[in-house]
């Protein structure tokens, strides 16, 4: 009896000692986070937005990490392409989906024929942020989990703590902008931001608005962290990671919005202090485009070129010119900014050849040729010392002090125009030319919505900006398509139709976060 | 017949290496004798056992005549009664030959007795009990109470065995020097002796006292030849157990579902174990993919590869009580399969060969009510006629084709009459162009045999399956030895050896060659004048040119899919008899199994065409749009898995106490195993099979921007799955005089699975129950109850979801090109607050017989609650995540089983046994989800869960009949009371518009099978019925979401006969219920275009919940039918040849057998022959095709 107790308690220790290593935790590509590398790791795989990419899918161009491209359609840069129209085409169907954002309609799910569009897209815009947001507080508790054992650790632990609050920051303020009235001092702590959610752990709870004072806080705090950890990152590893310069220019941004003129100022002077460099592209001779990675100009990018899904429609058209006939082009309002022997006109855009003549957008290099590559630079989010000093020149004008202002401004100038010559103004008419240079340098590069909301709650300089929008309807006849009818809508940016309203399923998930009224918005309709 | 030559070589070989040198009949007779002479009784035995006896007449004359009857004897016994006790005469056995001579009575030195009694285990005396001094001729029998006296030679440790048919055998050793007397023997049934036990893997247990809720069925019982594996077979033949198969292919495995569902969002699936282990299928399925109730597995599942007549019963372990030991893995039950194993006895070869006829569609069956061409050309002259206007982008073909050209002037006005003549008497027959009645033939050939030390059992087999569709077959090789030895007394083995190799043939997916048999205008010809493939112009893309031409033969020919899949295992067993009472296990099995699949197409083919931007042979006009400008597409997955598994167990049974009442039985085991499962896929263009299947090389991607792009982004894939567990289990019953037992089962299991929470969070899976025999306790007081046994059970089984972790887990990512940085990505946030899904089972069983065994009945009722069942939920995106698995869910599974087996008549020549079973299973969903959770289209396919409603119950709109103006549909839609609907959520919106239809799933499936044997005849009829389910009809728009699309009259395709009945003028209404055509110019169109739920004024503030009324109108109740069906499932009659005709043959065995399958179905009229259980949800499969099947089987 005794033997047999012995040997099957022998065969049992046998199976059980050698497998210490058996039960050992596996995965083929799962782990938990062990170093600071895959926090990094994380932040480039979750927190920054994805790096565009177009790609010929043979019947269609397929864009890959369009991103927040509604930025450009709701402005008064772009308009609408009514020349030509294929029913069945990709592009087509783009139009259709983006047509109640191009037109600013109450309900941003529904075409022009009332039938229901592109929902998904409506939330992506807003769940984009959030989820990106949540990295962040995620990286930021994991980081802390983990001990810096010598200095380089110690050093990466910053640069992330850092790259984690800049980038929440910018969330935070690109949702802010996006769905909350524009801020106004004396009415910020009354007016519905968004909701904040800075901690890590995952709430079944309804969320409700922060007002937008608190999410201007934030976003502020926030920086100011970033600030203080990013302070030794001059050079990061690519343009793609925020370093402190990046910091600076989203600071006086922020700052701007802010009416904060003061910290608008200090930090385009801190960000001209670290990167002045300014591309002389005046003599209008150029390779290569504009934003590209190897400018010195750019200090952060994040997120791919939106123009890509913009612009093209089928490859089968290349014959027909497919980059040629986007649905959207440069707007006339835009193209007429520009004065004779300004350089950049050229060279941010180019024109169509045949019979229209249509402008079209090439800051950023689109081109057939260079489809299936990862594009490095953005069109959204792209910081760079152009915007420095043009944040430092208003910031100095709206303090009063025009000369600074100027010496800013013309600085800027020398480097995009050909024999430029000195402007002078003040006041007013001062503040009328920055914001107009500003639209001439960073036109299509996301900024401009914000400047649109920002301008009409300026205390000093109140602007209210008028944008007419148009949309072609074809019919189908037979074997073709023809134009019927071309609605027209027009949007005063303060007539409300410059705040998203809350998505619909974000709403309807949880009735404690509430709409913006966004107002309803006619047509004028020609019939043909 | 080479084949069949191979097979008797390979087979002789296996016997020279088995047979044993000697071999002993285990036959058992039944005979009666009234005052018989031994002559008599010799002649008599003659010719029942075969032997011949051998003897001097002398010895016969002073011999008693003999009355007796004796019932179920060995030959051993029946020669040492009638001969050896009545007549003093001695025998030897030799070859087939009986000696007989003249016992040598009182013979040797030193003679003492040992007297005593035998009982059994309830004390009462058995008579007719053998006792036999080992190694001699010494032995006795016992009288009527038990008493026996034998004489014993003088010695030490004489053996002498106890022993009495159909209870365990007791050996006891004696120092022999004086008469002992007095000696007490309790004898214990045997149940594995009688047959009577049901096998649960890790233990065989006598069903008589089983306490836990476990179905067995002989594998003969419910053998069919129409298909090659045994879960197939298993519809309506088990209580409690429901197969649904949702498509009639060829090697299509069915889903099976025991007692219910009772996890939403996991495996639903039942663990299957073939002779004691765990097998898995060939490749991992996700669970949302097998629970889809549309998912069709043509991969196969764990058993596909086990020949049907290698295995000998199958035991469905259904409750708590009996799957506990098997841990978390057997939520959802257990089916325990064992193989043949051979038994003692002299070799015995058998070959077994079924032919299978199966019968293919045809437009004149019931099912498929498609226009003819005459039909849909005028259907498509009334659409002229009422100016409908045609989508342009879309494939012109046929009539529509005709006036397409005629409208270019292309054809003048005659060459379109001439050619639409011809259209209207094409008539293609599709079905027959694609499908073909198909023969199917399964060969098993098998020796087995054995001695008292080693037994052996091994069979070959070879199965060839053929679809009725042309392109589908499947062969299967299978090999499978089972070898068990008797070393000593100490030791026994068994080793197992499996093996198969399957090889399936199959079209790619997107050919579906039955859906378009069933869908495609017959107007359209198969072949040209010239005999040629007629191909016509298919849009695949929205631009003009976007054309290439297609034959579905022409696309057969050039593209397949197969699937091998081999796998062998080797399984030893070491048993260890330590005492009588205590013995071990130590069980080592090793499987490898590969399965590699391969789809191809063709560079000739449409799709291919499609891709690379033109037809076969012509350039390609864009050559930087194209994507495979040369060759063909091969794709492959090859999927790689090895499997250890170890395992010790320590079995103790024993009795004691007074007259050895008590029992215990315990059992504890360890169990270590460890999986490793590797697959690898890739895709490849430029593909040449026919040019030494090689690839193109050196092609110029700067032409081929498109496809050069595909190339840079379209990587190979790697699956490394290694899974390690340990277990630990026990079980350990209690039983009191066969009288009443009491049992607790538990398991504990661990896992090297990543972030395996079921380490830190112990929840053991564990079970009680208990069973009363009433009979014997005296509650039943009657005589023609035999047994009654009532058991009970309860059980608390835990699942753990594995892809929840309570830290943060990162997947780690691949370099990004244009970070030039290594990526990561979140995989899932922490989820630390998960608990356990716990899953309380009860069950209560009752057992009986009736009659002396002539009816008999297993009927139970269970109750299941799931509390904690996982749940996704949906939470603020504010989180970063719209969704999170929370304990969310409360699952009911309720139910009741009844399995009845008679037999009704019982004579000499005639016997008929009828068996019944009928179960019935009632889920309901406890718990409200979140209002958001599910989708409309998850409520109209039953895939929402809703609270009281069962699980798979679907949604329908509520139809109110034609509108008399128009004829489009209308609908109870709330368009009179917007208001009513604002403001809710989906959940509430949904259920409140939408009218439950019914579940998918059957309340009740059952069977009816019965058996008559008349002398040498046997003939078998077997019915299957279900009732309670609901399906829909077949779509008559498409169903789709797309506007443009739904309404759309297709020139490509052909239309049901319903069309013909539509609404054409007003009035109609009255008569029809199938909705007008609409044509795009018409004025009620825009009415039809989209539903008012669609549109801004209302989505603002309420929920859209409807597309457009065509949609509506396919996923209306009108359309919604009951899926009863009473099936004839199979019918069979058997001859078996008489022994006389046989030994002139030299054989032992011949049977012929024919049989029929799936010959009808009787089923809801509406239904129009569709088949009941696979509805309009899916695509057309026209499963359960007729078939019929020749078996002849022989033995030697």
């Amino acid at each position: 009896m005794k033997r047999i107790i012995y040997f099957f308690v022998t065969a049992c220790i046998l199976l059980t000692s050698s497998c210490s290593d058996f039960l050992e935790e596996y995965s083929q590509d799962l782990s938990r986070v062990r170093s600071y590398e895959d926090l990094n790791e994380i932040l480039i795989g979750n927190a920054y937005l994805s790096s565009g990419l177009v790609v010929n899918e043979g019947y269609y161009i397929n864009v890959y990490n369009p991103n927040y491209m509604i930025l450009h359609l709701m402005t008064d840069e772009l308009s609408e392409n009514s020349f030509s129209y294929d029913l069945d085409s990709y592009g087509g169907l783009m139009r259709d989906e983006m047509f109640p954002y191009f037109t600013w309609q109450q309900n941003v799910c529904l075409n022009y024929e009332n039938r229901s569009v592109y929902e998904s897209q409506e939330a992506w815009f807003f769940n984009k942020a959030y989820s990106s947001i949540a990295t962040c507080n995620m990286v930021l508790y994991e980081v802390d989990n983990l001990t810096p054992s010598n200095a380089d650790e110690e050093f990466q632990r910053d640069k992330i703590k850092g790259e984690a609050y800049f980038l929440r920051a910018l969330y935070y303020q690109l949702l802010v902008n996006l769905y909350a009235e524009p801020y106004n001092p004396s009415t910020a702590a009354q007016t519905p931001g968004v909701p904040l959610k800075v901690s890590e752990k995952i709430e079944d709870m309804e969320y409700e608005r922060n007002s937008v004072q608190d999410v201007y806080n934030q976003v502020v705090s926030d920086l100011e962290k970033a600030e203080q950890y990013l302070k030794n990152v001059h050079k990061p590893y690519s343009i793609q990671h925020a370093g402190i310069n990046a910091v600076y220019i989203l600071r006086s941004r922020v700052a701007l919005f802010m009416q904060d003129w003061q910290n608008a100022k200090k930090y385009a002077e801190l960000s001209i202090q670290e990167n002045s460099y300014l591309r002389d592209i005046s003599k209008g001779s150029f390779e290569g485009s504009f934003i590209e990675p190897k400018n010195e100009e750019i200090t952060f990018v994040m997120g791919g070129a939106a123009f890509g899904n913009i612009n093209f429609t089928r490859p089968g058209e290349t014959y027909y010119g497919t980059i040629y006939s986007p649905n959207w082009i440069i707007s006339d309002h835009l193209y007429n900014l520009y004065e004779e022997g300004d350089a950049r006109r050229d060279i941010f855009f180019g024109r169509e050849y045949g019979e229209n003549n249509l402008p079209y957008y090439q800051k950023i290099d689109i081109s057939f040729s260079n489809l299936g590559i990862y594009k490095t630079v953005s069109d959204q989010f792209c910081y760079r010392s152009a915007e420095a000093y043009l944040n430092a020149a208003e910031a100095e004008a709206q303090l009063g002090n025009d000369q600074a202002a100027l010496q800013h401004l013309n600085k800027l100038r020398a480097a995009r125009i050909k024999n430029n010559s000195n402007v002078s103004a003040s006041g007013a008419q001062l503040i009328q030319i920055i914001r107009d240079e500003r639209q001439r340098e960073l036109c299509l590069e996301g900024v401009r919505w914000f400047d649109m909301r920002r301008y009409t709650v300026d205390p000093k300089y109140k602007q209210v900006e008028t944008v007419k929008h148009s949309y072609s309807v074809y019919k189908l006849e037979l074997y073709s398509t023809v134009k019927s009818e071309m609605a027209t809508y027009e949007l005063k940016s303060d007539d409300g139709g410059m705040v998203l309203d809350i998505p619909k399923s974000v709403r309807e998930f949880q009735n404690t976060i509430g709409g913006n009224a966004r107002p309803e918005r006619k047509a004028d309709i020609i019939t043909y | 017949m080479k084949k069949r030559r191979m097979l008797h070589v390979v087979l002789l070989a296996l016997m020279l290496l088995l047979i044993p040198a000697t071999s002993k009949a285990q036959q058992t007779y039944d005979v009666s004798y009234d005052n018989q002479t031994l002559e008599q009784v010799i002649k008599d035995l003659k010719k029942r056992t075969g032997y011949e006896f051998v003897y001097q007449k002398q010895l016969l004359e002073n011999a008693p005549r003999i009355s007796c009857n004796y019932q179920k004897v060995s030959l051993h016994q029946l020669l040492d009664r009638i001969f050896y006790q009545e007549a003093a005469i001695d025998y030897d056995i030799v070859d087939k030959t009986i000696v007989l001579k003249k016992a040598e009575v009182n013979k040797g030195k030193g003679r003492y007795t040992v007297s005593g009694r035998i009982t059994d285990g309830k004390g009462d005396p058995l008579q007719w009990a053998t006792v036999l001094v080992e190694g001699t001729t010494y032995g006795t029998t016992t009288d009527e109470n038990g008493n026996f006296k034998v004489n014993v030679p003088a010695g030490e440790r004489v053996t002498v065995l106890y022993s009495f048919l159909g209870y365990k055998q007791v050996r006891k050793q004696y120092n022999i020097n004086h008469n002992i007397s007095g000696v007490k023997i309790v004898l214990h049934e045997d149940a594995s002796q009688l047959g009577e036990v049901v096998v649960t893997g890790y233990q065989v247990l006598d069903k008589r006292s089983l306490t836990s809720a476990v179905s067995s069925v002989k594998a003969e019982e419910v053998l069919r030849s129409d298909v090659s594996s045994i879960d197939q077979m298993l519809e309506g033949k088990i209580p409690d157990l429901i197969v649904s198969t949702n498509s009639g292919e060829i090697g299509v495995a069915p889903k099976i579902r025991i007692r219910g569902t009772s996890t939403v969002i996991g495996n639903r699936e039942p663990l299957w174990v073939v002779d004691g282990i765990i097998v898995r299928d060939p490749v991992d399925i996700a669970p949302e993919e097998l629970n889809d109730p549309d998912y069709v597995n043509r991969i196969g599942n764990a058993i596909s590869g086990i020949n049907p007549q290698d295995i000998e019963r199958i035991d469905v372990l259904k409750d708590a009580a009996a799957t506990a030991i098997y841990g978390t893995r057997a939520a959802n039950g257990v089916i325990v399969i064992t193989t043949k194993r051979g038994s003692v006895g002299k070799p015995q070869v058998s070959y077994n060969v079924n032919v299978n006829y199966k019968r293919r569609p045809r437009y004149s069956d019931r099912s498929v009510d498609m226009m003819t061409s005459k039909e849909r050309v005028q259907f498509s002259r009334e659409l002229l006629e009422s100016q409908y206007l045609y989508y342009i982008n879309q494939t012109f073909v046929g009539y529509e084709g005709l006036l397409r050209q005629l409208y270019n002037h292309e054809i003048t006005n005659d060459e379109f009459n001439e050619s639409v003549a011809c259209l209207e008497s094409q008539n293609t027959d599709w079905f027959k162009a694609l499908t073909n009645d198909s023969w199917s033939t399964q060969h098993t050939a098998s020796i087995s045999g054995g001695s008292q030390t080693s037994r052996y059992y091994a069979s070959l087999g070879y199965d060839k399956q053929n679809d009725v569709v042309k392109t589908n077959n499947s062969e299967r090789y299978t090999a499978s030895l089972n070898f068990d030895n008797t070393f000593s007394k100490l030791l026994t083995a068994s080793l197992s050896f499996n093996a198969y190799s399957n090889r399936r043939h199959y079209y790619q997916d997107e050919i579906a060659p039955l859906q378009y048999a069933y869908t495609t205008s017959r107007t359209i010809p198969l072949y040209d004048n010239e005999g040629n493939y007629y191909m016509y112009n298919r849009k695949y893309g929205s631009g003009d040119l976007d054309l290439a031409k297609f034959n579905i033969l022409n696309e057969l020919e050039n593209s397949n899919k197969t699937q091998n899949t081999s796998s062998f295992t080797i399984t030893s067993n070491l048993k260890f008899t330590f005492t009588d009472w205590l013995n071990a296990n130590f069980v080592l099995s090793y499987t490898e199994q590969s399965t590699d699949q391969e789809g191809y197409w063709g560079d000739k083919t449409y799709y291919v065409a499609t891709l690379r931007g033109c037809n076969f042979g012509e350039p390609i006009p864009i050559e930087s749009a194209s994507l495979l400008p040369q060759g063909g597409e091969l794709s492959v997955n090859n999927i790689h898995d090895r499997n250890v598994m170890g395992r010790i167990q320590l079995n103790a049974n024993k009795y004691f106490g007074m007259n050895e009442v008590h029992n215990i039985d315990a059992t504890v085991g360890f169990e270590a195993s460890h999986d490793k499962y590797r697959g690898n896929a890739s895709v490849s263009r430029g593909y040449f099979p026919d040019r030494g299947l090689s690839f193109i090389e050196g092609l110029d991607l700067t032409r081929y921007t498109a496809y050069r792009d595909w190339l840079a982004y379209n990587t190979p894939s790697i699956t490394n799955n290694l899974t390690n567990t340990v277990s630990g289990y026990a079980s350990f019953t209690y039983a009191y005089a066969q009288l009443f037992r009491l049992n607790i089962n538990g398991r504990v299991d661990g896992s090297n699975k990543f972030g395996d929470r079921s380490n830190e969070r112990f929840l053991p899976i564990w079970s009680a129950s208990g069973s009363l025999n009433l009979k014997d306790l005296g509650l039943i007081p009657v005589n023609w109850v035999d047994y009654a046994t009532l058991k009970a059970s309860y059980g608390s089984q835990g699942n753990m979801l594995s892809t929840e972790y309570p830290v943060m887990t990162i997947r780690k990512g691949t370099l990004d090109t244009a970070w030039n940085e290594f990526t990561s990505s979140i995989n899932k946030y922490p989820n630390p607050d998960l608990e356990w899904e716990t899953t309380k089972s009860y069950n209560l069983g009752l057992d009986a017989s009736f009659f002396k065994r002539r009816l008999m009945f297993e009927a139970s009722v269970f109750y299941k609650k799931t509390k904690n069942a996982f749940m996704n939920k949906a939470i603020s995106t504010v989180n970063g995540i719209g969704s999170y698995i929370i304990n969310g869910g409360d699952i009911t599974n309720k139910g009741y089983s009844l399995d009845i087996t008679a037999t009704p008549i019982q004579t000499k020549d005639f016997r008929w046994t009828m068996s019944t079973s009928i179960s019935k299973i009632i889920n309901t969903m406890d718990s409200r989800p979140e209002a958001q959770t599910y989708d409309l289209n998850e409520f109209l396919s039953g895939a929402a869960l809703v609270k009281g409603k069962s699980v798979n119950t679907f949604y329908s709109y509520r139809f109110l009949g034609l509108s008399p103006a128009d004829g489009g549909p209308m609908f109870d839609d709330f368009i009179n009371r917007q208001q009513e609907l604002t403001g809710l959520s989906k959940y509430d919106t949904y259920t409140m518009v939408l009218t439950p239809s019914g579940k998918r799933d059957p309340d009740i499936q059952g069977s009816l099978i019965n058996t008559f044997r008349y002398k040498n005849w046997r003939a078998n009829i077997s019915f299957a019925y279900s009732l309670g389910a609901k399906t829909r009809l077949f779509a008559m728009y498409g169903a789709s979401n797309n506007w443009a699309y739904s309404t759309n009259i297709q020139p490509e395709r052909n239309y049901s006969r319903d069309y013909i009945n539509r609404w054409k003028h007003p009035g109609d209404e009255r008569y029809t219920n199938i909705p007008a055509i609409i044509s795009s110019n018409s004025e009620y169109y825009i009415k039809y275009q989209n539903h008012f739920s669609s549109y801004s004024s209302y989505t603002n503030n309420a929920q859209a919940f409807a597309n457009n009324p065509w949609v509506m109108y396919d996923y209306s109740d009108i359309r919604v039918v009951s899926a009863d069906y009473l099936k004839f499932q199979s019918g069979s009659i058997t001859y078996e040849f008489d022994s006389e005709t046989l030994r002139k043959m030299h054989l032992q065995r011949l049977a012929l057998t024919l049989s029929a399958y799936n010959l009808f179905t009787i089923a809801d009229k509406k239904l129009k022959g569709q088949t009941p259980t696979q509805g309009g949800f899916s695509t057309i499969q026209l499963s359960d095709r007729p078939s019929f099947s020749f078996g002849l089987n022989i033995n030697f």
